[in-house]
């Protein structure tokens, strides 16, 4: 056993805690049978890997969409309340 | 081979104890080479599942659950007593093992690499624990005075739960160091791997964590003292 040891100041609750430690090496531990449960968690949390790419992409491209639309619509609103582009309609029948 | 060199073997692979450095003696080097051989196909058989179950096949991980459950479940029964609270870390670590399986390079043991997982997943444990709690210590004055000091008058179901309720009154941090330092056994390297921290930090860490140990136990003796 490689641990930290120290002469400096007592070993007492060491000493303490390895003899509890020796004592203990004997105590019977429950046995524990995880297997499908873990195994369960896996397909759940893989299941909802899987599904999110679709979904990510579907709000990807309606975020596109949006912010595509919505330049669009400043760009015509713009265009109706500019007093210029009354001018320039007005001048299409006169130029050639 | 020798009665005490298989009991070692043995018992490390039931996960009882770590492995320890065996130095050899005149006619039994080849206790030596049994035992690595041995470790080394067992360390070859959890590669190739690790590498079936990198590939897709998840009936290899059910297998390497299978395989290391006895020891992971052995290492969190340190970390508390409940059997719910038990089963549901033991759950913990192999799922995070499955989904950082592609960091696994391999270079150790898988049981090892699954203690480090094993380790961090009990400490967060102490520490949601140590926040719920409505005090932070419980007081050293409620354990039995002689199991401590002489746990040889009890049995050893006792005296590990005597052991568990005594890390119990340290704080998440001074009773991760207790635990793998001296119950477990590590070096100072080996400890700074498994908690995740510099050596510096072991070191300083066991000294506060053993001054603070001595403090309560000095009170328990003297119960007045503050």
């Amino acid at each position: 056993m490689n641990n930290l040891q120290s002469t400096s100041h007592s070993n007492s609750e060491v000493d303490i805690i390895r003899n509890l430690t020796l004592r203990a090496e004997a105590e019977t531990i429950p046995r524990v049978q995880v297997t499908a449960r873990v195994m369960q968690t896996i397909a759940a949390h893989t299941q909802n890997m899987e599904m999110e790419p679709p979904l990510l992409a579907f709000a990807a491209g309606l975020s596109a969409a949006s912010i595509a639309a919505g330049v669009l619509l400043v760009y015509s609103w713009e265009t109706l309340n500019n007093p210029l582009v009354e001018i320039f309609v007005s001048l299409q029948g006169v130029m050639p | 081979m020798s009665h005490d060199g298989w009991s070692n073997f043995l018992a490390a692979m039931a996960g009882s104890s770590p492995i320890l450095p065996v130095q050899p003696e005149p006619g039994k080097a080849r206790v030596n080479a049994y035992q690595q051989r041995a470790a080394a196909d067992i360390n070859n058989n959890d590669l190739e599942l690790v590498q079936a179950c990198l590939q897709g096949n998840d009936n290899a991980f059910a297998k390497l659950v299978e395989i290391h459950q006895p020891m992971v479940g052995r290492r969190m029964w340190r970390f508390t007593r409940n059997r719910t609270d038990w089963e549901e870390l033991v759950h913990d670590v192999f799922v995070q093992a499955y989904f950082s399986l592609a960091t696994f390079r391999g270079r150790g043991s898988l049981a090892g690499w699954l203690s480090s997982i094993a380790t961090r997943v009990g400490y967060h444990y102490w520490k949601e624990q140590a926040r719920k709690r409505a005090r932070k210590h419980i007081p050293l004055d409620e354990l039995p005075e002689c199991a401590l000091r002489q746990p040889e008058t009890i049995n050893a179901d006792e005296a590990a739960e005597i052991l568990v309720r005594l890390l119990d009154t340290l704080p998440p941090r001074d009773r991760l160091v207790i635990t793998l330092l001296y119950v477990e056994g590590h070096s100072i390297a080996e400890a700074a791997k498994l908690a995740g921290w510099s050596r510096v930090m072991v070191r300083v860490q066991a000294h506060r964590a053993r001054s603070r140990l001595r403090r309560q136990l000095a009170r328990l003796d003297n119960p007045r003292q503050p």
